[in-house]
């Protein structure tokens, strides 16, 4: 039954039935299946909206991008951004690169940068010499560049989802968590042994031959053993799963030892797993290894694991506080990834311009000087708004209250840019943004909690972690599936719908989920450039005129810088999580 | 049968007039407020609930923004499939995906209601209250079912659009939302396309004139 609703909203969904019914639908029918009240679908929607500041972040910097997009700041971007690089190799490339990466940080929304700085950049780059192939592709691979850098609506989005999605998680799922981290090492352990064992044997998972068994013992009791004995079937893998629920237990070191027996028959191996929760089992841990019978000649690895932590009840964001996600957070942990992007694609525009020896334009402060004056009511806005969150003078929806107003006033009444009878139309189009954000928002945390509710990210964890067993491999497969995401989804309706099943899932592997938002906002970003339907390409051939294919090409070069910095942001969390550490950003 | 598709299409655009305006007064109003805020905070004469009423207008401009994008078909979604749908069967398939588009909104809102107002728990028999002022001995209070009143009202704004285009689909007439809209893909995107967004202001004052 469910296989079939989830079957027939998937197809709805293809069909473009908008995602917040899609998503909606699946929550309400899960209310309804699990007897909830559909009330509470608008009720925690409603109590978290007047509960917490950050929603204001959404509609105001929303705001703030399309009165900015309206307006002439797109030409006094780049005029300041060519005064002050121009004289560098592939000086206007890279001018472009940084113009397009400041204004999608503010417009956030994939597209609006192709369509508003495309038209005016692109005649620049080819006069200025750039061969129109490179043009294209840099400017259609910056449609996305920006989302890195506050105040990017994609990191609000996330840090909000990621936020709820947590919060949710109590002090049993963390003791699960860790349990659960130990138990993946150990398992790794004892494929290791196993293989060793086996002498020359295939490593023990790889050496399964028709069927797997698994076996799911569950004793409830306090701290006893439990001993689980694997079915006697040729070829088979008997994965007995031995949980021993020691909640309550009582203090000290809670320590459980589980036997397991490996079974007398050929090609057989046995992995058992057995955990001891040891969940509100006060202070003490105690871990034992049992690995007996690995060198038998049938590759038997008989594991036991009993992690039991000390956990206290206590949330992740006490436990944690690294855990926690915070927009401010994001906002400061994009910066790094960000400009680490940034500088790759600017050197490739750099020694490109050196190679096809484009002119550059010569350095003149006096130009720098007029252009900063004829930008000098928008130019400290993003320096406030950055600042102001770092340095802790304001939080991400003060910051996003005063952008909005201050660049409200300047464009309407300082630089008169947006007359007042546009002011209808861009204040309705930014919040048709908004709203079709906000609905898909309430939709999507009502599936969540649905989702946590029935243990889903619980169970997606039990089903990934018996076949992936390092964190590393989970986030490289991960990159992947991101990938395919980001070609099919935009930025926000992909950020709603995986982060909820994901961040959990990532946070049992250790993951921080500061560090998994930019790992995801890279790879979507990414995912926006990739043929053959990745949205920048649409866009860039509807603003450019040109066909698709033309764009494909185009964005190649672009596309392998981009991997290689998702490489190094994915796998070096350092990255991302430096500054928060050393500004200590709540 | 045009004419009843005119009328359709004037009653879509009056609508759609409507919650233009009321986005522009909340818009306002939240910048007001959210302003005032911060600038009564930076001199030390903080006023929580200046914010804390900006972000029930959070409530209000999601949903008048979500009617509007029902109206110009410009809500969040996949169209993989439908970029591959043309004429006679895409129309049917169109007109039955808004149909339960509308179903399902429908849905929604009856659960909306009883939140609001109807239900043992709802927040008008509740008598929740959503923020409150006090000046001297007096408070003022805004009750927490008018703050939410937006809920069903947006969501019932959003079905009947959705109605409207099952209408539009089923007929073969453009939406009065994405007429004239020559770079109707680059909205979808959420693009603020100059002559687009002129265009569907012609097109709303079009249809009240």
């Amino acid at each position: 039954m469910t296989m079939i609703v989830v079957a027939i909203l998937g197809l709805l969904a293809l069909l473009g039935l908008p995602l917040f019914l899609v998503l909606g639908a699946g929550a309400l029918s899960g209310y309804a299946a699990s007897g909830n009240q559909l009330e509470l679908y608008f009720a925690s929607f409603y109590r978290q909206v007047a509960g917490n500041p950050i929603y204001l972040a959404i509609p105001l910097f929303t705001l703030t991008g399309y009165l900015l997009a309206e307006s002439r700041a797109p030409e006094r971007l780049v005029r300041i951004s060519r005064a002050a690089l121009g004289w560098l190799p592939g000086g206007l490339a890279i001018v472009a690169l940084v113009t397009c990466a400041v204004f999608t940080a503010f417009t956030g929304a994939s597209g609006v940068t192709i369509v508003a700085l495309g038209g005016l950049l692109l005649p620049a780059l080819l006069k200025d010499g750039y061969p129109q192939r490179f043009s294209i592709g840099l400017l259609t691979s910056s449609g996305s560049r920006g989302i890195l850098f506050p105040p990017s609506l994609p990191l609000i989005v996330y840090a909000m989802i990621a936020g709820m999605t947590l919060q949710n998680i109590d002090a049993d799922t963390l003791a699960e968590m860790r349990r659960a981290q130990s138990g993946v090492e150990v398992v790794e352990m004892a494929d290791a042994g196993a293989g060793r064992g086996a002498g020359g044997e295939p490593a023990a998972r790889g050496s399964v031959d028709d069927q797997i068994a698994a076996a799911l013992a569950e004793v409830d009791g306090a701290g006893e053993g439990a001993g689980t004995k694997p079915g006697s079937v040729d070829d088979q893998i008997a994965a007995a799963l031995a949980e021993v629920d020691g909640a309550g237990a009582g203090a000290g070191a809670g320590a459980g030892t589980t036997a397991t027996k490996p079974g007398s028959v050929d090609d057989q191996i046995a992995a058992a797993l057995a955990e001891v929760d040891g969940a509100d089992s006060g202070a003490g841990a105690a871990g034992e290894n049992v690995d007996r019978d690995a060198s038998q000649t049938q590759p038997a690895a008989a594991v036991a694991v009993v992690a039991t932590a000390a956990v206290s009840p206590e949330s992740v964001d006490d436990a944690e506080p690294f855990m926690q996600v915070t927009v401010d957070r994001l906002f400061v942990a994009g910066a790094v990834p960000g400009l680490l992007a940034l500088l790759m694609i600017a050197f490739y525009a750099g020694w490109f311009g050196r190679k096809h020896k484009v002119p550059r334009t010569p350095f003149r402060i006096g130009e720098l000087l007029r252009a900063t004056r004829d930008m000098a009511w928008e130019v400290p806005v993003p320096f406030i708004v950055v600042g102001g969150v770092l340095g802790g003078f304001l939080t991400a929806v003060e910051a996003a209250a005063f952008a909005a107003a201050w660049v409200f006033v300047v464009e309407v009444f300082v630089y008169r840019d947006v007359p007042f009878k546009r002011l209808a139309a861009v204040f309705r189009e930014s919040m048709v943004l908004v709203g079709g954000i906000l609905l898909i928002l309430m939709s999507a945390q009502a599936l969540t909690n649905f989702f946590i509710d029935v243990e889903i990210p619980q169970k997606l964890f039990g089903m990934v972690k018996s076949t992936i067993s390092s964190p590393l491999t989970f986030l490289l497969i991960l990159n992947v599936f991101l990938l395919v995401v980001g070609m099919l989804m935009d930025i926000f309706s992909a950020i709603m719908v995986v982060v909820p099943i994901i961040a959990p899932v990532a946070l049992y592997y250790g993951i921080n989920p500061v560090h998994l938002g930019i790992i995801m906002l890279t790879n979507l970003e990414i995912g926006f450039n990739t043929p053959p339907v990745g949205v920048n390409l649409f866009v860039g051939s509807l603003a450019f005129r040109r066909p698709i294919v033309e764009l494909v090409k185009a964005v190649v070069p672009y596309l392998l810088i981009g991997v290689i910095a998702l490489i190094l942001i994915t796998y070096v969390p350092g990255l991302s999580l430096w500054l928060i550490q050393a500004f200590n950003v709540k | 049968m045009n004419s009843i598709i005119e009328i359709i299409k004037k009653v879509d655009r009056g609508l759609a007039r409507v919650e233009t305006w009321l986005i522009v007064f909340v818009v306002a109003a939240m910048l007001l407020l959210t302003t005032t805020h911060v600038i009564l905070k930076l001199v030390g004469a903080p006023v929580i609930q200046l914010e804390e009423a900006a972000r029930f207008l959070v409530i209000w401009v999601g949903f008048a923004g979500g009617a509007v994008a029902a109206h110009q078909g410009r809500h969040i979604n996949v169209d993989i499939l439908t970029r591959f749908l043309h004429g006679w069967w895409g129309r049917v398939i169109m007109t039955v995906v808004w149909i339960i588009g509308a179903v399902m909104t429908l849905v929604l809102l009856q659960s909306a209601i009883s939140y609001v107002f109807t239900s043992e728990q709802s927040l008008l028999k509740d008598g929740d209250i959503a923020i409150s002022f006090t000046f001297g001995e007096k408070t003022i209070g805004i009750a927490g079912w008018i703050a939410a009143s937006i809920i069903p009202v947006g969501l019932a704004l959003i079905a009947i659009h959705m109605l409207f285009s099952a209408v539009y689909a089923a007929t073969g007439h453009t939406s009065p939302g994405k007429e004239g809209q020559d770079a109707q893909k680059q909205a979808a995107m959420g693009a603020p396309v100059k002559e687009d967004a002129d265009e569907t202001v012609h097109a709303g004052e079009g249809g009240a004139s």
